[in-house]
């Protein structure tokens, strides 16, 4: 056989693709893909913690309610606007990547970064005035609730700890990947293709509060 | 598929949509409507998370794959959350005698 390999032809435009791929738009679809099902598995890692909060939710609906019109609706709607204007300038990032503006890239990617942290010590506070409440069914920390079934809310906190927790846990591991993007922006080693990737982790954390915020906040504020 | 960029017009539009439903959830909250405000919420939610689904996160322009993926994902995701639902609310459904077990620790 004396078939020689084919040279890929080589665009200025398309970064260079690793060796195991044909060019780099089979690379370019091959890691969103990759993306996408990672996503998706933490979609159903999520989907075991939303479906044990629907169970109790569904046996406890009363004392779920009560238990959560003592969190804090002004700081849960404040980050909840801080994490939608963090996807704004995540999305813009992206944008900014791929038509090579350097510059507009690394002030949206940092503008991320900054809101992300701001929702995290939002999210700090609430947690010490829960604990001050005596609202923190963790470490052994005694639990007290004023109402007729506290067993029920300690379960209601224990979910809003737990839910917020991993969710938190996210975030924190978001901003870290998004400071070493920022990073590589600087050295100029920073492609679209890993902003994308990047951006893709970001939303999905948007999304996952999305639906944490009216099923830990706003069960009935009638 | 590749450096294919969306117009900052609809990423600022996409935005002020999913403030829009910020605002719209926290408002059905205070509302008296009984059982419907969780039918609500939860397609507020979901409409917001389809929004940055779609646009933010560029489904609309990827590949069919992408969206076997997404689909594949909701598809599982319903049957965890609708199987174990249909356990919890049809309990007492068709009268029984308590599993063995529960008799026990009921009468604690």
């Amino acid at each position: 056989m004396t078939t020689l390999a084919q040279t890929p032809p080589k665009s200025s435009e398309a970064p260079a693709a690793a060796h195991h791929f044909d060019d780099f738009a089979q690379q370019y679809d091959a890691s969103m893909f990759g993306m996408w099902v990672f996503l998706v598995s933490e979609v159903m890692f999520f989907g075991g913690v939303f479906a044990t909060y629907m169970v109790y939710r569904h046996l406890y609906h009363d004392a779920f309610a009560a238990a959560s019109r003592t969190l804090d609706i002004r700081l849960g709607s404040i980050n909840t606007f801080v994490l939608l204007t963090s996807s704004l300038t995540m999305a813009l990032a992206v944008r900014a990547a791929q038509l090579r503006q350097t510059w507009w890239a690394a002030l949206t990617v940092l503008a991320t970064t900054v809101l992300g942290s701001v929702f995290l010590v939002i999210k700090f506070i609430e947690y010490s005035h829960k604990f001050h409440e005596q609202h923190a069914p963790l470490f052994g920390l005694p639990f007290h609730f004023e109402g007729p079934d506290p067993g029920a809310a300690q379960i209601f906190f224990g979910l809003y700890f737990g839910m917020t927790g991993i969710h938190a846990l996210h975030m924190i591991i978001g901003i870290g990947m998004l400071s070493f993007l920022l990073f590589a922006i600087f050295r100029h080693r920073e492609n679209a293709l890993r902003t994308e990737i990047f951006g893709l982790y970001w939303h999905f954390v948007d999304i996952v509060w999305i639906f944490l915020f009216p099923l830990l906040y706003l069960i009935d504020r009638t | 598929m590749i450096s294919q960029h969306s117009s900052l017009r609809m990423y600022f539009l996409v935005y002020a949509c999913l403030i829009a439903g910020l605002a719209a959830t926290v408002a059905v909250a205070y509302m008296h409507l009984g059982g419907a405000t969780i039918a609500i919420t939860l397609l507020i939610a979901f409409a917001k998370a389809a929004l940055v689904v779609i646009y933010f996160m560029h489904v609309r322009d990827s590949p069919a794959l992408n969206w076997l993926a997404i689909a594949a994902g909701l598809v599982w995701l319903s049957i965890l959350l609708s199987f174990v639902l249909l356990d919890y609310a049809s309990r007492g459904w068709i009268p029984t005698r308590a599993p063995v077990g529960i008799e026990a620790r009921s009468g604690e």
